[in-house]
């Protein structure tokens, strides 16, 4: 999601495409961009800042990426738990989308707060399903 | 793979680094269908045509009544959630699905369920927005609101707002961005019937606040005549419940308010 990624994923008028985070390279994320309908990866990263104990989740990916209300769910629905969010969406991709994709948390180590996120008060991560990266 | 997949390398850094028009770009180009209201849905389309949610026309009579010192409870308020929540998740409802073999996902889905019953009774404070979804409009108009994945979108001359609420003056993002670049942008990237899918008129028109003891205290905004014909009469009111971390699309999953008027 650099400088000119809203111009790829809205590659012209009233064409878009679904963006997911794919893997990873420490801080290096590989985004696949495709029709959400033809999008697929055995693993989706969803991103997570840490700052000072405190989990934020990145604005950007709440309206762009291919799980675009993860926030929601967690703010609204009080799931407090990623373990439970990716049972969810992992069976919300496999009902509407008919994938079969493992959904894990990417983790960022912030030195501080990071600009155009939301924390996220008492949520919590198991190690086992995070990969976690210093910036 | 399609041929119209793309993979690339994004360094997290720039994301971090992006600047306010920049932001405002990713947020816009993400406009889709989901979240958001889905008004083809049979849920929906009740909730359009049922008398017993609110509309834009009940709302303005309700608040009359409001200010002559009448007051609902928050059972009231919620009788139309729970018959919503019931079209959507009861018996032979679209949301009745067949128990997952899956023991975790069975019951992250009754979780889920469970929350969402439960989101209008756990409330202290909801917010009411108004969303027009009778007018059309075409393209984006400075000093207006519109809905737009459940959030609502304020763009005014030099700032763009996420998750605006009318009354209270805040927004979840508030960026520093000129109204013709955002403009500009917009008009690039979708038609203008695309537009007027993605983009509804609306705004947060009052918070309902509950108490132990009392009924809903309703608190609004300045509403002369000329308010009366902000929205299609028919325009229905929808809400969220009010927190300390506000989501900026607090209204994707929005919770339907009854016309309390037909209590009077």
């Amino acid at each position: 999601m650099s400088r000119d990624l809203f111009e790829l994923v809205r590659l012209a008028k009233d064409e878009a495409l679904a963006a997911g985070v794919v893997g990873h390279e420490g801080s290096r994320l590989r985004v696949l961009f495709s029709e959400l309908r033809r999008w697929h990866s055995p693993t989706e990263w969803i991103v997570f800042y840490r700052h000072a104990g405190t989990y934020y989740y990145p604005l950007a990916f709440e309206f762009r990426s291919v799980n675009n209300n993860l926030l929601h769910l967690v703010l609204e629905l009080g799931i407090r738990d990623f373990d439970v969010l990716a049972s969810f969406v992992q069976d919300s991709l496999q009902r509407h989308e008919r994938l079969e994709t493992v959904v894990r948390a990417l983790v960022v180590e912030m030195p501080s707060e990071p600009p155009y996120a939301v924390p996220l008060r008492d949520f919590s991560i198991s190690e086992a399903l995070r990969d976690l990266v210093y910036l | 793979m399609s041929p119209e997949a793309v993979v690339r390398d994004i360094e997290l850094r720039s994301i971090l680094a992006l600047s306010p028009l920049e932001m405002a770009k990713v947020i816009l180009s993400g406009a889709d269908y989901h979240p958001g209201l889905w008004r083809e849905s049979p849920a929906w389309e009740q909730i359009r045509h049922d008398e017993r949610y609110m509309k834009w026309i009940n709302f303005l009579e309700m608040l009359q009544l409001s200010h002559k010192g009448r007051r609902w409870t928050k059972s009231q308020w919620g009788a139309a959630h729970a018959h919503v929540h019931r079209l959507a998740y009861g018996p032979k409802s679209r949301g009745d699905l067949q128990a997952s073999p899956s023991e975790r996902i069975n019951a992250s889905r009754a979780a889920i369920r469970r929350a969402i019953r439960h989101r209008f009774d756990e409330a202290r404070s909801i917010s009411l927005v108004c969303v027009d979804v009778e007018t059309a409009y075409e393209s984006l108009s400075p000093g207006e609101s519109y809905y737009f994945m459940g959030s609502v979108l304020r763009f005014d001359r030099d700032r763009f707002r996420v998750g605006y609420d009318h009354v209270k003056g805040t927004a979840t993002l508030d960026l520093a961005v000129g109204f013709d670049e955002v403009s500009d942008f917009v008009a690039r990237s979708f038609g203008p019937r695309r537009f007027s899918d993605l983009f509804l008129k609306a705004e947060v028109v009052a918070h309902v606040h509950f108490s132990e003891d009392d009924g809903g205290r309703v608190e609004a905004g300045n509403f002369d005549e000329s308010a009366w014909t902000r929205f299609s009469f028919s325009s229905p009111i929808l809400a969220a419940a009010e927190r300390e971390i506000q989501s900026p699309i607090r209204f994707a999953q929005p919770l339907a308010v009854s016309d309390v008027t037909r209590l009077v």
